[in-house]
Order: structure tokens, then C-alpha cells, then sequence
């Protein structure tokens, strides 16, 4: 794993931080404060806060004072703000509902700002497939480099997983099993839980959020897309109980009109491997059972994933592998493959690949924007590195843009489409679209 | 034996006008400062310093909480600090070593912990492993001031000459050294750290970086003396106690460090080496309680690991069929006996399978299915494996525990009728290590075996792997004065074994991979 060494790659550059402006920074509450936030700190020789953008003034103003951002101005309208030239990253942390009519005002505005270098966007892009090609066409023609927040990829575990199978420690795949649980949309809500997840439209749903992130991880991990899928989405549960915090219900029910169940079946376009996946609402009724499991079989090994919470981009998940070694293939030119003393190259090996410390709520997130920094300062020092790419596709290095989530809304779209006519689709040309 | 460390006993603290410095001390400050204020254009408020250690023997029992005797060594790592009062407090990190980039982040504002990711392997992580530390000890020390407010920004400058990957505990003596540092630059001048305190927080801090050592690198590296070994115990508490050697009518005690100059990196091996240990001593010591009926209850503080170890399992066999239902204290007699009947019951039950527990024969013998075995012991650590060697692993660790014992007992002896007699036995018990650690644990090297071989047929009496093992530090006892040894023992690794396998090495790289070290001063603090 090159890729995870990093005690001789300089985190301090002979170069000015890049500067971020934020649209949904929130001292108070939001996902910004509990893991881009962190991670900048992380960072902080090469990420720098110096712009709040909010609706209410007021709230920038707080966390301005509360986080003590030395550098950060609150500006009061979205034009001021995409117009400065203080900023060469935004970051979009706000709900997805809101996130056309924040980012295509905000391109057309930061045609003012020369230094904007960088568009980063908390996935999902936005609530339509329609509107994510909108925006993914603004962002082309405005010129900025984009990211996504499919932290997921920037998972160890997914990494280590990616690594096995690239290496073909589990030989030609076979087949793929996914079963999941996404907690919120079950027979019980929370009762300080926002309303809008629960409201179809929003962007934010079992499919969009819960299968999108953890479909991207799949495709990522075996470097591929699919071919062909079928799918069939249920809201069989359109009306929630709410519960305190405590798990005491109140009494009161609510209606709900995101789903609680998807089937998808799909092929992967690599090898015709047949892809069949689950995902359900609310916590499991048997207390052992895994919130997540991927099934990955293959000619010489199996790969299992396991998570204790439905979501795989922040879950700290614990990686099984089995299998025979990888030099059972033969080698180029009759070459002699080096025998590890005390392998028995007849037996199985067994990995479990899991990091009880790991924070991957935080982690991931740090580790997308630490893959941002080695882009701009091209901290390994890739000869002639573009100063901009399209997408990071299947590749180790770099991190998810704007494309890769436009080919994931495509597949989510295909997802609806699917139920709603009841048939197979063919998606083998959904990475292959012209705008 | 000398003076206990039961009681607190404060880390020596020096500066410029004491008049008589530490060798570490006079003869690295100088430069290490004139480092620092090369670098960040001031002066640097003190040094921390922690050394290396070699170990003499008991390899590989500390995490089975059977005692070590490792003793502290020259090579060591300093941190010059700065203590800064900024509003938004950072900490920056740089490296003489220019394999190790600077670093620089944020402290939390809110006094929380700052992140550290297990998954990359970065040598500022061990930075962080210390500050954790200390931060947490801080927080008990001090939780009006510490547990909602930062910590001090600081500026550090590092520089250490343990070789990284050497087996002499250079991470080890880095998090001492930043651990001491971090809380002397938030409590200021007042407060005195104790040597209890700094080994005890410091013993659980590599685990936030997923290495499950036992805690003889913090101990050694803390209590360290100069010309005594440390006898260290972890149970029934932490405790170091220095032992001086015995005096001999006409040779010196010394030992010759030969590195193999082969790395062994904790981070990418780990997997098939190091972790994969502790699991398989962990299932070995839960299958011996399985196969003779008794439960292992074990809830150590700060242990990655609640499966308990192959010394609950010592504890709790004698209390069930000798009533004896005390611990063993650590007891040389006690211990001597009960090790040797441990023996005994490693080969009357684990010896039918020397080739190997599958994770199917483990989950037989634990009486549970493998889904529970592989959730239970395989997710402490990343692991990879074809066999677990049950029978290899405990009877390397209660033999190797046996040997430590021993080696304690003959240091006490009063004197020897020939120098040679100490030089034999010692060395006997060296030799015996090194083939359990090659044999049984499999943690040796080619390297290590030829380095071991060329030594003994040259003057060394003993001679054996040091640290983790798989490259690194050899160690071997040589007589010493004049009519020693050590010249005789170097030339022939010189011209056996560094000019054989590193045709290129220099003299410098020579003078560096081959030294006599005399034992040395634990931590220390030199303040400006």
C-alpha cells in the first residue's frame, strides 16, 4: 500500500494554503462542523478558512467567533461571497434540496473571482439527474476543478479491498452479494431528526444516499460499471412513529415518502458478473445481524465487508479476505515467483484487514481533502501533472469530481426508471454520455 | 539489585549550569539546539530526550505480561520544544532526519483529542500517539484547565539516532520523549513528572496506531541507568527495577550491538508478523484454558485485547488444581517452578498439532464457530495467515520467561569462582533465546543467524536477536576490558558479514552498524 506511506511526503508546502470558502459552515449543528472542519485542522498548513457564507449573516458571524477563524470574513449575500477574490476553494455542506439553486447562481457569480480554483460538493450533487447535469455543465464552463463527497473511496478498507482484487488475490470475479440497512428509514423517527429526509424529492433518501455512496464503493473497488440492472423500490412504511431520544415513542405519527426497501440485480460490465443487492429502512430486529455485508466471490478468493451501521462511506468496516496467493498465476517470460518462506503456496490464506482506532466519520473526509492538498501542491512530484482532471474513474490516486457523481445520478436515475417501468435496463452507456 | 521504583521517582530534570551533564545530554544538546533555532529562528525552552533499548532476553513475552531485562542504550531520540502562546494554537514538526517531512495542524480548540488515522503509515502519527498520551494524562492531572481548553501550540524540532526499524525501540522512544515533552510544555516549570507516570501513559500509546506492543520499550526507555539492566515486571503492577551486574575479578561485562542493517517496518509487516503474534499467543493461552477447564478473566486498562493472555492462563490453572489461589508476584522460585510445569502442559496439549491451527481447529478447541473466533481475535489488528502455531508461540513464551528468570537469578549471584562461569551461563541463556526466537517464534532473519554464528565463533558467549526481530539489532555478550573480547568479535562481523553483504558500506555506516554500548540514563529533561 504506497499509497498510505506517507512520512517522507511534505505536509507543509513552500506554498500560500488554499484558501476555502464555506457555504454551510455551521458552529452549532451540520456535517460540516463534524468532519471537514476536523479534517481542515488537520491540514492546516495547506487548507486555510477564509470565507462563511449563510443566509443569515448572523450564523457565519457565530462560528466565526466560536471556531476563532482569524482568517475568515462572513460575507451577507452569495454574490459578495462567490465574488471574492479571498477564496480559491468553495465547499457546498448545505442540503442537497438546496444545492442547485445555491451552485448555479454561485458559478455564474464567481466569474469575479479569478483565484476559484476549486468546487467541492457534498454528495449527492443534487435532487435530480436533470439538475446534477446542470450543474456538472456550469462547473465545466466556469473552469474549476471539482470534487465530490464520495468519501468512501478514501476508505482503508475499500483501498485494501481495491488492492486485493487489483492484484488478483481473488482471481476473476464470480459474483457479489450487498445487504444493508439504512437506520433512519425504518417504523420509528427521531424526533429532533429533520423533516426533509423523509420527504421524496430532497436528494436525500435509502437510494440516493445509502445505496448511491455504497454502489460508488463497489463500482471504485472492482473497477467497474454495470452493464444491465433491474430494481424495485418499496415505501412500504408511509407512516413513522416518533421516538425521543431515549427510544420512547411520543405518540404521534408521521408521514413518510422516501422509501424503505430497494432490490436492485445488475451485471458489472467487467467479466458479466451478476450483482444482486438489498438495502431495507430501520435497525435490524436481530441484534447480531451486520448492518452491512458485501459478498465479493471470485476463481481464487472471497472478499466480505462488514460494517456495524448502513452507511459505508463513515462506517469503520472490517475487511475478511480468503483466498490463494496471487503468484499462483503464472508470470511473464516463465519468470520464478519468490516464495514466501513458511507459505505453503498449496494452502489458504486468510486476511482480516480492520483498524480499531480508525475514525471514519472524520477520516475519510480528511483523507479526500489531504488528496486535494498532494493535487495542488503535487506533493509526490508527478512530472507534468494537468492542473485539472475530469474524473478520478477507477484510479488509486486522486479523488471522485463532479463526473463521477453525474455517471452515479445516471445510475440512480436508471434505478427509478427501472421500478417505474418494471423492466431491465441496459446502462452500459451511462459513463459514456455526451452533454 | 539497588534501589526499587515502587516509591515515585521524579524524571531527572538538568540545565546549562548543572555541573556535571549526562553524556547523552553534554555531548547532544549542543547541536539539537543550534538545530532548532536554525530552523524556526528562536530558541527552544528545553530538550526532551528518551534512548533506545536492546533487550538481553525475554523477547516477545511483554504483551504476555511476563518480565523482560532490557537495558537502555546511547542511541536515543531528543525533541527541542518551544512553547507558544498563540490564540489558535498549532503544532509544527520537523524532522533531522530528511526521510520524515514536516508536519504542521491545528490543536482542537474545544480540548478535544487530536485525530489520528491508523491507516497511514506516518512517522508525525507517533507524534500524535505521545501527544494523545499526555493530553489524557493532562486531563486527569488538571481537568479545570485541560478538559475544555487546548493545548499549548508548540514548535518542535526531532532528532534521534536510534535507527528506525532496528528493533532498539526508536518509536518507543520517541513517544517518551514527546509524551514527557507535551506535559512539561503545558505545566510548565512547577510540575515534575514522575518516571511511573510517563511509563504507564506511554505503555498504551502505540495501540492508537494499531501496534500492540506490551509496554518493556516505554519501561526500558523511561527507567533506563547508566551500567545497570532493568528487571521489568507488568504485573502485578509496572515496575522497573535496575540491577546492577556482577562484579568480576578480571573482565568487563559488555555488549556488542550489530545491526543487520535489514528494516523490519512494524507498519507494513505487521500483518504477518507482529500482530499476527500477539493473536496467535492470545488464542493460544484461550486454547489451553479451553482444553483444561478454566476461564480467563483479564480487563487490563488501556489493552486492545479483553481475551486475557498466556499468564492468566499460568494464574488460573495453579488456582484451580494447586489451590494456589493467589497470582503469581513474580516470585524467581515460584515463577521457575510454575514455568516449567507451563512447559509441560504446552506439550501435553498443543503438541499434536505442530504444524498449525486452521481457524476451523482453533474454533474446535474453543468450543464456538469461527465466525465468532475470526470476530472475537482477528479484528484487533489488520492480520494475514495460513496457520496459527499455537504449540511454537506459548512454548516460546513460557520458555523464554523461564530464561528471563533465570538470567535475573544468575545476575544476583554473589560471584563466580572464573569470570568465564558468568559469561557461560548468561551466555547459554542468550544462545537458547535466539534458537526459540528463530525456531519457535520465527522472528529471526538469515541475517540475524549469520551475524549470531560469526560473533559466537569469535569471543561472543551469547549472542541473539533484539526488538521484534525480522532484521534489525543483534546483541551479544562479550568479555570487555583488557583481556576482552570486543575488537576481535567486531573485526570478524566487519569482515564476515558487512563486507560480504554490503560490499559499499562505509566506514562511517561501519562505525554506526556495529557498537559497544554501555548501559544509559533513562528520560531526561534539559531545560535552557
Amino acid at each position: 500500500m504506497d499509497y498510505n506511506k506517507r512520512s517522507s511526503v511534505s505536509t507543509v508546502p513552500n506554498a500560500a494554503p488554499i484558501r476555502v470558502g464555506f457555504v454551510g459552515l455551521n458552529a452549532a449543528k451540520g456535517w460540516a462542523i463534524k468532519t471537514h472542519y476536523p479534517a481542515i485542522l488537520q491540514l492546516s498548513s495547506q487548507f486555510q478558512i477564509t470565507a462563511l457564507y449563510s443566509p443569515k449573516i448572523e450564523t457565519s458571524i457565530a462560528t466565526i467567533q466560536r471556531l476563532k477563524l482569524s482568517n475568515a470574513t462572513a460575507f451577507p449575500t452569495l454574490e459578495s461571497f462567490a465574488s471574492s477574490s479571498t477564496i480559491d476553494m468553495i465547499v457546498i455542506a448545505i442540503q442537497v434540496a438546496s444545492h442547485y439553486e445555491v451552485v448555479m447562481p454561485l458559478l455564474e457569480f464567481s466569474k469575479n473571482n479569478p483565484n476559484l480554483k476549486y468546487l467541492f460538493v457534498e454528495w449527492a450533487l443534487a435532487c435530480s439527474l436533470d439538475q446534477a447535469e446542470s450543474i456538472y455543465k456550469a462547473a465545466a464552463e466556469r473552469g474549476v476543478q471539482t470534487i465530490i463527497s464520495l468519501q468512501g473511496r478514501k476508505s482503508p478498507y475499500i483501498l485494501r479491498a481495491k488492492e486485493l482484487i487489483s492484484q488478483g488475490y481473488i482471481g476473476d470475479i464470480n459474483s457479489i452479494e450487498i445487504a444493508g440497512n439504512g437506520g433512519w428509514y425504518g417504523y420509528e423517527r427521531p424526533v429532533k431528526s429533520p423533516k426533509y429526509i423523509y420527504e421524496i424529492g430532497n436528494g436525500v433518501d435509502l437510494v440516493t444516499t445509502t445505496f448511491g455512496h455504497t454502489i460508488d464503493i463497489l463500482q471504485y473497488m472492482t473497477s467497474s460499471y454495470f452493464s444491465r440492472i433491474n430494481a424495485m423500490v418499496f415505501n412500504n412504511i408511509p407512516e413513522q412513529e416518533l421516538i425521543d431520544e431515549r427510544g420512547n415513542r411520543l405518540g404521534q405519527r408521521v408521514p413518510k415518502t422516501v422509501p424503505d426497501h430497494l432490490l436492485f440485480q445488475g451485471t458489472l460490465l467487467n467479466g458479466n458478473v451478476p450483482v444482486s443487492c438489498s438495502f431495507k429502512g430501520g435497525k435490524p430486529t436481530k441484534k447480531f445481524t451486520k448492518n452491512l455485508v458485501i459478498d465479493i466471490h471470485g476463481t481464487k478468493g472471497d472478499l466480505k465487508l462488514e460494517g456495524d451501521a448502513g452507511f459505508a462511506e463513515i462506517s469503520n468496516l472490517v475487511l475478511y479476505y480468503s483466498g490463494t496467493r496471487a503468484n499462483d498465476f503464472p508470470l511473464a517470460n516463465g519468470q520464478q515467483a519468490p516464495l514466501d518462506p513458511g507459505y505453503d503456496a498449496g494452502k489458504e490464506i486468510m486476511e482480516v484487514y480492520h483498524l480499531r482506532n480508525y475514525n471514519a466519520i472524520v477520516g475519510n473526509i480528511h483523507r479526500l481533502y489531504q488528496s486535494i492538498s498532494d493535487f495542488h501542491f503535487n506533493t509526490k512530484k508527478i512530472p507534468e501533472l494537468p492542473s485539472q482532471f475530469v474524473m478520478q474513474g477507477f484510479d488509486f490516486e486522486g479523488f471522485p469530481t463532479l463526473m463521477d457523481a453525474l455517471i452515479l445520478h445516471r445510475l440512480i436515475e436508471s434505478v427509478y426508471k427501472s421500478n417505474m417501468m418494471g423492466s431491465t435496463l441496459n446502462v452500459s452507456n451511462i459513463s459514456h454520455y455526451s452533454l | 539489585m539497588t534501589k526499587s521504583h515502587s516509591e515515585e521517582v521524579i524524571v531527572p530534570e538538568f540545565n546549562s549550569s548543572a555541573k556535571e551533564l549526562p553524556r547523552p545530554l553534554a555531548e547532544k544538546c549542543p547541536s539539537i539546539i543550534k538545530k532548532f533555532i536554525s530552523a524556526y529562528d528562536a530558541k527552544p525552552d528545553f530538550v526532551a530526550r528518551s534512548p533506545g533499548r536492546v533487550n538481553l532476553i525475554g523477547e516477545h513475552i511483554d504483551y504476555c505480561d511476563f518480565s523482560v531485562l532490557p537495558l537502555a542504550i546511547d542511541f536515543d531520540m531528543l525533541c527541542a520544544v518551544k512553547v507558544l502562546n498563540e490564540k489558535n494554537p498549532s503544532i509544527t514538526l520537523i524532522n533531522a532526519d530528511p526521510k520524515f517531512a514536516q508536519r504542521k495542524f491545528d490543536l482542537p480548540l474545544d480540548g478535544s483529542y487530536v485525530t489520528i488515522d491508523p491507516s497511514v503509515s506516518d512517522w508525525s502519527n507517533y507524534f500524535k500517539c505521545g501527544l494523545h498520551v499526555a493530553h489524557s494524562f493532562l486531563k486527569k492531572l488538571a481537568p479545570e484547565r485541560f478538559a475544555s481548553a487546548p493545548l499549548a501550540g508548540l514548535q518542535v524540532f526531532c532528532e534521534g539516532d536510534v535507527p528506525t526499524g532496528s528493533g532498539l525501540s526508536s518509536s518507543a522512544a520517541f513517544i517518551c520523549a514527546v509524551a514527557l515533552a507535551v506535559v512539561k510544555a503545558n505545566m510548565g516549570p512547577g510540575y515534575h513528572m514522575s518516571k511511573q507516570n510517563l511509563m504507564r501513559i506511554t505503555v498504551v500509546a502505540e495501540h492508537y496506531v494499531g501496534v500492540n506492543n506490551g509496554g518493556m520499550d516505554q519501561a526500558a526507555s523511561v527507567c533506563g541507568e547508566e551500567d545497570h539492566a532493568l528487571y521489568v515486571e507488568f504485573k502485578p503492577q509496572l515496575k522497573a527495577t535496575p540491577f546492577k551486574f556482577p562484579q568480576l575479578k578480571n573482565h568487563e561485562i559488555s555488549f556488542v550491538i550489530a545491526n543487520t542493517l535489514v528494516v523490519s517496518n512494524k507498519f507494513e509487516t505487521a500483518p504477518t508478523n507482529y500482530n499476527l503474534r500477539v493473536v496467535e499467543v492470545t488464542t493460544a493461552a484461550n486454547v489451553l484454558a479451553a482444553t483444561y477447564g478454566v476461564v480467563l478473566l483479564s480487563g487490563k486498562e488501556g489493552s486492545s485485547t479483553n481475551k486475557g493472555n498466556l499468564r492468566d492462563f499460568m494464574n488460573v490453572y495453579y488456582a484451580r488444581y494447586h489451590n494456589i489461589s493467589t497470582p503469581w508476584n513474580g516470585d524467581i522460585e515460584s515463577g521457575i517452578e510454575r514455568l516449567t510445569k507451563m512447559l509441560v502442559l504446552v506439550e501435553e496439549s498443543l503438541a499434536n498439532k505442530k504444524q498449525g491451527f486452521s481457524v476451523d481447529d482453533v474454533a474446535q478447541s474453543l468450543n464456538c464457530s469461527r465466525e465468532e473466533f475470526t470476530r472475537d481475535y482477528l479484528t484487533t489488528s489488520p492480520v494475514r495467515f495460513q496457520v496459527l502455531k499455537l504449540y511454537q508461540r506459548a512454548k516460546h513464551v513460557y520458555s523464554e520467561s523461564l530464561r528471563v528468570l533465570k538470567a535475573v537469578k544468575l545476575m544476583t549471584t554473589a560471584s563466580f569462582t572464573a569470570d568465564e562461569d558468568f559469561f557461560k551461563q548468561f551466555g547459554a541463556l542468550m544462545n537458547e533465546s535466539q534458537a526459540s526466537c528463530d525456531k519457535l517464534y520465527e522472528c529471526s532473519c538469515p541475517e540475524i543467524d549469520k551475524i549470531c554464528s560469526i560473533a559466537l565463533s569469535n569471543g561472543s558467549y551469547g549472542s541473539r536477536l533484539t526488538g521484534a526481530g525480522w532484521g534489525g539489532c543483534t546483541v551479544h555478550l562479550v568479555p570487555g576490558g583488557p583481556n576482552g573480547n570486543i575488537e576481535k568479535v567486531k573485526e570478524a562481523l566487519a569482515n564476515e558479514f558487512y563486507k560480504v553483504k554490503y560490499p559499499k558500506i562505509t566506514d562511517a555506516e561501519l562505525e554506526n552498524a556495529i557498537i559497544v554500548s554501555k548501559p544509559a540514563l533513562g528520560s531526561c529533561l534539559y531545560e535552557l
